[in-house]
């Protein structure tokens, strides 16, 4: 953590702590050692006011971190950054991106899904293609109950290979669904998740998708989106399509329901 | 940055050099080194022993239990990514990790500060109260900070309660208790620096107590 950061840098977090507005600040350099220290004071205060227990933490939220966990443990200690700034060098997060991933997707953040990209879909489709463990599953309209879904009568596939991590999707058609900022998103669901009623458990998202970044087959005019979760995905066991509002989302209501397909075992 | 809280800031400094050799020797005693060393099961161990601190403070602090929810994971994710510079020396493990929960919380209470939200401002008697709780005993900060919160005028205490521990603004204490915007932006800001300041003296008391100790 460098000395030299001044109290500009940390305008936000001086003013939550200290009670210092931007008046205050003026001419008033402090130290990111400064910051911290008084940081650290604010916590050992909170702690003493804390009159009651600690409130165990929900086991749904606990499974979610033990995952994260794993995923953190396994991650390379050579590539996790020796400082961490608070203000965040993202450039030397290479090594932590899997463990982060894990959280983001485990997660109900508020941090947006990543997109798909339009141009690794011709990679896709051969990188999975000629992996021995790839397995497909045809589109079917995806019903809760005895709602259908937003959009009917897609067809296609997804054809994934848990040993190469990637795959892709065939769609006969993307219609733009109702309301301008929408888009479709991909889920990945394990087996837990197709025991649960709704899907609502064990599923992690694959990422964003439209119509118009998606990629045409030449040849017989499908649609064609790659799935590359950021997680390392295992056991999955069938892949489905929502529609949500433009960035996509880490939760699902599943109120707009597009297809699912169960991967052939 | 005030004469103060530089004092307190090297202070802090001189302390870590001081007990740079306890820490290292001390490495293999706490989780979050063993968590920066990379060592199984480190991670969820840590999950173990903080999960209810840091559950308690992202509900107290988060708007909803949702939000409560999406913190947590923010918050242990920071954790041990910061695992590496945790240093026995300048902090105990558990105020260590509430600093980077608190500064998480507060991080994101910002961000949806332009949200529409609905926070309740603790009733009259909570805001009256003051007494520091029992729990401070599982660290040595907390007792420290509950021993200078109780050596602070009462007007003190309560902007300081309110604005650390319930999180509300500045503008948000001064119409719960009546007092001057600025007289709470001083109140909050002084209490902070004599609570910064016991703690480092606390800390340079016990470094030095520990290097006679070894000599």
């Amino acid at each position: 953590m460098s000395d030299a950061l001044r109290i500009t840098d940390f305008g936000i977090l001086a003013d939550a702590v200290l009670g210092l507005g931007a008046d205050d600040r003026a001419g008033e350099p402090m130290t990111a050692a400064d910051m911290e220290a008084f940081e650290l004071a604010a916590a050992a205060l909170d702690l003493a006011c804390e009159s009651g227990a600690d409130e165990p933490m929900p086991d749904r939220i606990r499974v979610s971190l033990d995952t994260a966990a794993e995923q953190f443990a396994a991650s390379s200690v050579a590539d996790r950054p020796e400082v961490i700034s608070r203000i965040g060098h993202w450039a030397t997060w290479g090594g932590w991106l899997t463990a982060a991933a894990a959280v983001l997707v485990f997660s109900s953040m508020i941090v947006r899904p990543p997109a798909m990209n339009p141009t690794s879909a011709p990679t896709a489709v051969l990188m999975t293609d000629r992996q021995q463990d790839a397995r497909s599953g045809e589109w079917s309209d995806w019903a809760l109950g005895s709602e259908g879904p937003e959009i009917a009568g897609v067809t296609g596939a997804v054809v994934w290979s848990e040993s190469a991590q990637t795959g892709y999707m065939r769609f006969s058609d993307l219609p733009q669904p109702a309301g301008d900022d929408s888009v479709y998103q991909v889920w990945v669901i394990d087996s837990r998740g197709l025991a649960d009623a709704d899907g609502r458990s064990e599923r992690i998202s694959g990422g964003t998708f439209t119509a118009a970044t998606a990629q045409r087959d030449p040849e017989t005019g499908e649609f064609i989106v790659p799935v590359m979760p950021a997680i390392n995905v295992q056991g999955a066991a069938a892949f489905a399509v929502t529609i949500e509002d433009d960035g996509g989302t880490w939760v699902s209501d599943l109120s707009r329901r597009l297809v699912i397909a169960e991967l052939a075992s | 940055m005030t004469s103060r809280a530089g004092e307190a800031s090297k202070t802090i400094s001189r302390s870590k050099r001081a007990t740079k050799g306890r820490s290292v020797a001390q490495a293999t005693d706490t989780i979050l080194q063993r968590v920066a060393a990379g060592e199984a099961g480190a991670a969820k161990e840590c999950l173990d022993r903080f999960g209810g601190l840091v559950w308690s403070l992202a509900r107290r602090l988060s708007y909803n239990e949702s939000e409560a929810e999406d913190a947590v994971q923010e918050i242990f994710l920071d954790v041990w990514k910061s695992s590496g510079r945790y240093d026995p020396g300048i902090a105990s493990e558990t105020a260590f990790v509430a600093m980077i929960a608190r500064r998480r919380l507060i991080d994101r209470r910002r961000r949806q500060s332009r949200r529409p939200t609905e926070q309740v401002i603790p009733d009259g008697a909570t805001i009256a109260g003051v007494t520091a709780g029992e729990q401070y005993e599982r660290c040595e900060e907390a007792k420290v900070a509950a021993e200078a919160l109780s050596e602070l005028t009462e007007d003190q205490q309560r902007v300081l309660k309110l604005s650390v521990y319930h999180g509300l603004s500045h503008e948000k204490i001064s119409r719960a208790t009546g007092l001057p915007l600025g007289t709470v932006k001083t109140h909050a800001r002084r209490g902070l620096m004599r609570i910064r300041e016991r703690l480092a003296n606390d800390e340079a008391s016990s470094n030095a107590s520990s290097n006679g100790g070894a000599a």
